[in-house]
């Protein structure tokens, strides 16, 4: 292959990069001084990042380049260039949590996804921009993301900077976390792959929490394959989280080939055709004929609707989130943005047995979701009701936001933070202004493999994972 | 279904206060007058449970999933 530029070096896919540095065609610290340099480039547009480590990624690149040299190489992920949202504790590196009350936050130890991703070769260039605690609003101390497609609108969140940085090429993956959605919209509304897995999939250890029983960390990165790596080398049962699950983790690359032939697919109304922008709809209605036109049977399904599943969310993470906060809370309430302040004193409120209430209502869509799980392999609905939004009119950013808007944000991509079921945003087109619309797919739990498969599958059909954002186009 | 006596007579910021002690959540009342709206839509979203009848369901206690690992890849 020709050199590349620094320019088409920060565009490669993750695997692709990973095939030049296992070739030695490329060494790790071109490849991290070339998106350490794409962040000195970009990030003060977009304010992806709250903390950028370029010294200890080159020294980190620098290790990297030896080990491979001496024939020590550990992988795809060995040498390439990755951040973290910055609520993944990293030993010896702030940690803020997008937050004024963790602003000094520096921890002893290191998330687990964190250590296996340093484990398998990664290099950690930086820790992302979010929203505060992960909890739908932005501290100003930190500011808004903005968003690569169209810099006056929103990544929305939580795992803003993550969506912006992988689409924006400044670093070839990221890991988020989702409580009701905070992989999967900023994926959507960035134009690249987020998957939240099955709950007890990844490790949550290490992580400052939003809701211990719906958070959920995973991968984002700009295709399908990407994902998979980085799923591949978090997953896995860790003695350190309790609902870490104990079920084998499976080689996900070597099944990503699997196709949607033959797989039958399920649509629902109450998550394709309510509620649902026109122009969104359009596009997930093409991406699902496309799977169809591949071999997938499509059927309608009735699920239980988004109106019962985001309240039994909402009353079960508004307290645990203020269970959580409620020593700091008590102490030093304004140091919280006032939105999270807000959330916080009515998750205080909430009755006990409102929690549950919502804790039954759990079990019952759970069980619901598994039934119909038991007659088609996949759901598909689109993974936002709308795309990207104004950052003026974003309900992320503002201090008065409403939340029952907020609710109808996540109608999709929460109710599988409530039942645990993995589910992926994979993009699927483009509005007429340009702005990128996600397909969300939803599996069975721990059947990640054929959920990446399938979205593989897609992405082969759509194309659209090709596609760069205007503020690297015009690099 | 009838309505929650909170919501129907309309909540008061001492109302608000009170629930918030309970927590141990100290609110000054311009504090919680502020937030009367905001709890007001927080409790009506709550009520929103009462409408699905969970029948006989059990709480989702300790949520964990390693017994579905009948759909899983391993």
């Amino acid at each position: 292959m020709p050199e590349a530029s620094d320019q088409q070096l920060c565009d490669l896919s993750l695997l692709d990069v990973a095939a030049l540095i296992r070739q030695r065609e490329v060494s790790p610290v071109e490849v991290t001084a070339a998106v350490l340099a794409r962040i000195a480039t970009l990030d003060e547009r977009l304010n992806a990042f709250i903390t950028v480590l370029s010294d200890q990624a080159r020294r980190a690149a620098g290790q990297a380049e030896a080990a491979i040299a001496a024939g020590d190489y550990r992988g795809p992920l060995h040498g390439v260039p990755v951040s973290v949202k910055d609520l993944f504790a990293t030993g010896g590196i702030r940690t803020t949590a997008g937050s004024r009350v963790l602003a000094d936050h520096m921890p002893t130890e290191t998330a687990t996804v964190v250590a296996r991703l340093v484990d398998a070769g990664a290099i950690l260039v930086g820790k992302t921009n979010m929203l505060e605690f992960a909890y739908a609003a932005v501290h100003p101390d930190y500011g808004p993301t903005r968003n690569p497609w169209d810099v006056s609108r929103t990544t929305s969140g939580s795992s803003s900077g993550s969506a912006a940085a992988v689409a924006a090429g400044m670093g070839y993956g990221s890991l988020g976390s989702d409580t009701g959605g905070s992989i999967r919209i900023p994926a959507a509304y960035c134009g690249i792959v987020g998957l939240k897995p099955t709950y007890g999939r990844v490790s949550r250890h290490g992580v400052v929490p939003v809701s211990w029983s719906a958070d959920h960390i995973g991968p984002m990165a700009r295709t399908v394959a990407d994902a998979a790596v980085l799923l591949g080398a978090i997953a896995g049962r860790d003695p350190r989280d309790p609902t870490s699950a104990s079920v084998a983790v499976p080689a996900y690359l070597d099944q990503l080939d699997g196709g949607i032939a033959g797989t039958r697919v399920g649509i629902a109304d109450a998550y394709l055709r309510q509620r649902v922008d026109a122009e969104v709809r359009t596009l997930v209605e093409a991406a699902i004929g496309q799977l169809e036109a591949a071999g997938a049977t499509v059927e309608e399904v009735t699920l239980p609707p988004p109106a019962a599943a985001v309240p039994a969310l909402l009353g079960i993470l508004t307290p645990e989130a203020t269970a959580y906060h409620l020593p700091t809370l008590r102490q030093r309430p304004e140091d919280y943005s006032p939105a999270v302040r807000e959330r916080l004193e009515l998750g205080a409120m909430t009755p006990a047995v409102s929690y549950i209430q919502a804790q039954r209502l759990r079990r019952q869509i759970t069980d619901a979701m598994l039934t119909v799980m038991d007659d088609v392999d996949f759901l598909a609905m689109p993974t936002t009701p709308t795309a990207a939004t104004l950052l003026e009119a974003d309900l992320t950013t503002g201090d008065d936001a409403d939340p029952e808007l907020l609710a109808a944000l996540i109608n999709f991509t929460g109710p599988f933070d409530l039942t645990g079921f993995p589910a992926l945003s994979v993009p699927c087109g483009f509005t007429a202004n340009g702005l990128p619309v996600g397909l969300q797919l939803v599996g069975r739990p721990f059947a990640e493999a054929a959920l990446l498969a399938a979205a593989r599958a897609y992405e082969r059909l759509g194309g659209w994972s090709a596609r760069r954002p205007p503020v690297v186009a015009d690099l | 279904m009838s309505e929650p006596t909170a919501t129907r007579r309309g909540l008061t910021s001492a109302q608000v206060r009170a629930l918030a002690a309970a927590a141990g959540v100290d609110l000054d009342e311009g504090r919680a007058a502020t937030l009367v709206p905001q709890a007001a839509q927080h409790f009506a979203l709550l009520r929103e449970l009462d409408a699905v009848d969970p029948q006989d369901a059990e709480p989702a206690g300790e949520f964990r999933l390693d017994a579905w690992r009948r759909f899983g890849d391993a």
